[in-house]
């Protein structure tokens, strides 16, 4: 049997609802729609997310594909599926939740008497996130980026790996795209929710995967590979049988510290650099002109060398973010000589 | 030529701001303008983009068709607004920030209106009332990938034709006609318009360079076309389509994500064929076939992304009335 909050699947039954959360000063409800597949045996369970930063919905179109196709009567242990966390974003199409200028993705463990999102993090932390033995975070490009890589937490000391790292590596490679990257301490802000589900034991990964700018050509192979990749998992997982399928042998893993930033000027942005490029510090990664002059008005140099990870906005207009990263190859993993199963007590 | 502080003599090119206005903050109400005026006498072609705050992608080409132009060899007067909608652009938003108006449902805007309203009735007043041409250019914005021309079948609908045949844009669409736009306004009063769709987030990361040559090509084939510049229409498409559309499929009853089938753009399709789905965005459930309602031709335009934006178009179907071979009319 399996229970999330409110909800309750039997053995070999698939049971959809909405998981009660939390509710604004005008009464709308941000219940979280929930999956439940609890397997005909025992077994890990699986969580697979979509859609927690609301615009990124090339995940939650894959998990819709996933849920279709999975028999729980088939399956060993428990499958979670949430094709959208964050219902008000993606109402609107945006990152964070309006209600109340949160993004729920920061705020785990949450807090039970906070805003709305702190308490919608909180519930969902505890009654599913706790649960899972995998954790598989969709997130994309939005409307303004394309990416294709697997993003994981930086390890405290390669040479010497927890026992979450040992199967978070496995995890990585086991999803089947060919690169993946890990921000090291300081590329970006402190975030506390990926240590609060660390502490709980359940093991992570991030797919930055599709994005509107790409959909047109790219959207269909997207979608497919990332059930692929929930398939994938389950299969390392041995909640099913069978072979593992993927881009290709090998999984290049990037150390990716180097941020490109947009300056203090603002114009229209051209990005200059496609996914592969090996870039010298100086080079320069992407330009600002004005709109209605075409005026160069600043460069975009790259600090340090790097190869351009698989990642990063091209829509001509940017908030204050950054718009491209870097990264040096930290390994290549090869899927022919790993062991890639992953296995709970 | 003048328009406002904007001024080019004979042979030059000039760039400026046309104000009309101010916000009650004091920001400017104005449109970023081009002009080059040729070597000798001509027609006046007024191209426009930007009506939208995020139909941003054209001017990323506009103002290099600006430096490539030689006035010396160039006949007649060229206007080239960029972006016309600064205010939207400046905050990421179709409608216009100072008074929340889309300035392409404005019509030739209103003498006593918002600023928005002055702003596109003094434009069309001094500009688009002295133009024998008018050139307005979209793009899909994030939710849409386009590449058709459209022309209306009121005014000097034969002009207008002739010019959307000659801009290399494959698909040429009779459209139904009467809207709030000001392309529209300008069909009315005789002008020659075209409204060119090229383009679209969706389509940026794959296509951007052959998107914005297509922008190039469509300005420059324009000017051909009506005898301001003096070399032969470029075009790398063998046909052209032309097609009388009859049906414009809106979103209908059903909202989550919407899918609409790309493979059938530049098919025929019988009534009755599925064209897309909306399916429930948490359970998966398909909600919707959208049914094409009758037998026509399907447009290379519409909405892409699973989430558009409600009043996004999601097919053009028409019938497909007339199909010029290019190379042998050139």
């Amino acid at each position: 049997m399996l229970k999330v909050g409110n909800l309750e699947a039997k053995s070999g039954e698939h049971v959809f609802g909405y998981l009660e959360t939390a509710r604004s000063r005008s009464g709308l409800n941000f219940d979280i729609p929930v999956h439940l597949f609890a397997g005909a045996e025992p077994g890990p369970t699986l969580l697979v997310q979509g859609a927690i930063h609301g615009g990124e919905i090339i995940g939650s179109i894959a998990i819709l594909n996933f849920v279709g196709n999975l028999d729980p009567t088939k399956i060993k242990g428990n499958v979670i599926a949430v094709p959208v966390v964050n219902r008000a974003g993606f109402e609107l199409g945006e990152r964070g939740s309006r209600v109340d200028n949160k993004d729920i993705s920061r705020l785990f463990p949450g807090k039970k008497d906070g805003s709305v999102s702190d308490q919608i993090a909180y519930v969902y932390f505890n009654e599913v996130i706790k649960q899972a033995d995998i954790m598989i975070d969709f997130h994309a490009g939005g409307q303004t980026a394309y990416e294709r890589y697997v993003l994981f937490g930086s390890e405290k000391d390669p040479n010497n790996l927890t026992e979450i790292e040992k199967k978070r590596r496995k995890l990585v490679v086991a999803f089947g795209l060919d690169q993946a990257a890990f921000f090291p301490p300081g590329t970006f802000g402190a975030n506390q929710s990926k240590s609060a589900i660390e502490d709980a034991g359940t093991v992570q990964i991030t797919l930055e995967f599709g994005g509107g700018t790409g959909w047109y050509k790219n959207g269909d192979d997207n979608v497919r590979d990332a059930e692929r990749g929930m398939w994938n998992v389950m299969k390392s997982m041995g909640m099913i049988e069978g072979d593992l399928e993927s881009d290709g042998p090998l999984c290049t893993v990037y150390n990716a510290g180097v941020v490109i930033w947009k300056p203090a000027t603002d114009g229209l942005f051209i990005r200059m650099r496609k996914f592969g490029d090996e870039l010298k510090a100086g080079d320069v990664y992407g330009k600002l002109v004005d709109p209605y002059t075409g005026e160069l008005l600043a460069e975009m140099p790259t600090p340090q060398d790097g190869i351009v990870i698989p990642s990063g906005q091209e829509w001509p207009t940017i908030g204050a973010t950054s718009v491209g990263i870097l990264g040096t190859i930290d390994r290549v993993d090869d899927r022919r000589t790993m062991d890639l199963s992953l296995t709970f007590d | 030529m003048k328009i406002g502080t904007i001024e080019a003599k004979q042979g030059e090119k000039s760039y400026g701001f046309y104000q009309t206005g101010e916000t009650r903050g004091h920001f400017p109400v104005h449109i970023p303008m081009h002009i080059v005026v040729g070597a000798t006498d001509g027609p006046m072609l007024v191209v426009q983009s930007g009506m939208s705050g995020l139909e941003i992608e054209p001017s990323l080409i506009l103002p290099q068709i600006i430096n490539e132009l030689d006035p010396s060899t160039m006949s007649g007067t060229l206007v080239i607004v960029p972006l016309m909608n600064t205010s939207g652009f400046e905050f990421t938003q179709i409608n216009t920030a100072w008074d929340d108006k889309h300035l392409n449902q404005l019509g030739r805007g209103k003498s006593d209106g918002t600023v928005s309203e002055q702003m596109i009735y003094q434009y069309y007043n001094e500009v688009i009332s002295q133009a024998d041409a008018l050139l307005d250019i979209h793009s899909g914005a994030q939710w849409s990938y386009h590449q058709y021309a459209q022309v209306s079948s009121s005014g000097e609908a034969e002009k207008s034709k002739a010019m959307a045949m000659s801009l290399g844009i494959s698909h040429v669409v009779i459209g139904q006609g009467d809207d709030q736009s000001m392309a529209y306004e300008a069909t009315k009063d005789g002008k020659t318009v075209v409204s060119a769709y090229i383009g679209g987030g969706p389509g940026l990361r794959d296509y951007r360079d052959q998107d914005l040559g297509c922008v190039r090509n469509a300005i420059l084939n324009a000017m051909r076309h009506l005898g301001m510049l003096h070399s032969p229409i470029e075009s790398d498409i063998e046909k052209v389509l032309v097609i009388q559309e009859h049906t414009v499929i809106m979103p209908t009853g059903e909202r989550g994500f919407t899918f609409i089938d790309k493979n059938k753009r530049g098919t025929h399709v019988k009534a009755g064929e599925q064209l897309g789905y909306v399916r429930h965005p948490f359970s998966g459930e398909v909600l919707e076939n959208i049914l094409a309602p009758k037998d026509g031709f399907m447009v290379h335009g519409g909405a892409s992304w699973p989430m558009p934006l409600e009043d996004t178009v999601l097919a053009i179907l028409g019938d497909l009335i007339e199909e010029v071979d290019i190379r042998s009319e050139s």
